[in-house]
């Protein structure tokens, strides 16, 4: 139950993401969908993994596939879609607790849950930045014809 | 064709695209593609999140422009038409005169109405507060302060000042806000609304493409979005621990 409520939270924020980074408005949906995709794929990582992070990595590097497959139906940058639909991954809470322990001076928690928040980050740009690559290699021929 | 005025609505186009959230590399490619498109015997693109150099040979000449960036806004909607229109002057190569009246045309293009904005802040920061497992009640108060958030930003960024401190005020505000909720009896968890809240302004976004820039070769953007994001960091902390001290 409590994995369809953060779904549907998922797409809702996206949702409205799309309007606070002003998307196009065609593109609305399928960036909100995307949100829910980029969940999904984190929470069935985590039936299988036990390592957060390597999560984290699997569930960006689905949402990067989304996006660019998405940026070719629509016509668009795939950053444009990326972007907004990987929102649900940002680790909001993660950070906030960070902050809060830095606040109220627990240092040792506060280092904790600061790696954690930096593991999660890089992970979700690790994820992103080895499918842009797979795509980058698979275009090198295609310019080569030309 | 006049080579100067052509360069300068090129850099206006990577300008505007960095303004409204492109990627460095995105820029570089764009403006190295239209200006061999028209004939460039050599381009060099130098691109940070705060200024664009381009140094071009047309016939022999050497023409070469900078463009200082200061505010960033993010559009993807603008971003989109942008790189369209980057692709159709490398197909078809039209004149100055066109593409400065196509440039004008999408910089003068309508944002979302208020209301609509104003609503869908409403629902990113309530569905966000119950996503980070929120009780529906905080959801709907995350909503209503997610509202009131986004007119507390515009009047913020209004005023012009940096933007550390536009965070720390904002953040402030939605702490305040979020326990006088608690007690006065319609919150049950601060934290949870706080968290909605801030997912609207922490730039988690700036942070994960910092780390993209950085892993991906850009390390100079890389490393500026980096401290950029940092110290939004610091300016939401400082909010929140300013809050923390009154109540």
């Amino acid at each position: 139950m409590t994995e369809i409520i953060q779904i549907i939270t998922a797409f809702l924020g996206t949702l409205g993401f799309t309007v606070v980074f002003r998307s196009k408005r065609e593109h609305i949906l399928p960036i909100a969908l995307g949100g829910a995709v980029s969940w999904v794929a984190y929470l069935v990582c985590a039936q299988f993994v036990s390592s957060d992070p390597i999560c984290y990595f699997a569930a960006s590097a689905v949402v990067g596939v989304y996006a660019e497959i998405l940026a070719r139906v629509l016509k668009t940058p795939a950053i444009n879609i990326f972007a907004v639909a990987v929102l649900p991954l940002i680790p909001g809470g993660a950070l906030y607790y960070t902050m809060r322990y830095a606040v109220i001076g627990e240092w040792e928690r506060f280092l904790v849950q600061g790696n954690i928040t930096l593991g999660i980050a890089v992970a979700i740009a690790l994820g992103i930045i080895s499918v842009s690559t797979v795509i980058k290699l698979l275009q090198i021929p295609h310019i080569k014809k030309r | 064709m006049k080579y100067a005025r052509f360069l300068s609505d090129t850099l206006t186009i990577g300008e505007k695209m960095l303004c409204s959230g492109a990627e460095v590399s995105r820029v570089e490619d764009s403006i190295i593609r239209i200006c061999s498109a028209y004939g460039a015997e050599r381009v060099d693109v130098f691109t940070i999140t705060s200024s664009i150099v381009v140094s071009v040979v047309f016939e022999g000449k050497t023409y070469t422009q900078t463009r200082r960036i200061l505010n960033y806004r993010t559009d993807f909607d603008m971003l989109d038409k942008l790189n369209d229109l980057s692709r159709y002057i490398c197909k078809y190569r039209p004149d100055e005169d066109y593409i400065e009246e196509k440039v004008k045309t999408i910089l003068a293009k309508k944002d979302y109405p208020k209301w609509m904005r104003l609503i869908f802040w409403a629902i990113t920061a309530g569905a966000f507060t119950v996503f980070f497992g929120g009780v529906p009640t905080d959801g709907l108060i995350s909503a209503v302060i997610g509202f009131l958030l986004m007119l507390c930003v515009e009047f913020v960024e209004g005023t012009g000042i940096n933007k550390i401190f536009s965070n720390l005020i904002c953040s402030f505000f939605v702490t305040v806000s979020a326990h006088l909720s608690v007690f006065a009896g319609i919150g049950i968890s601060a934290d949870k609304i706080i968290i909605g809240n801030i997912m609207l302004l922490i730039p988690g976004l700036a942070l994960t493409t910092s780390l993209r820039d950085l892993i991906g070769g850009d390390i100079m953007s890389g490393v500026l979005r980096f401290c950029e994001a940092c110290l939004v960091a610091i300016g939401i902390a400082g909010g929140y621990f300013a809050a923390m001290m009154i109540i």
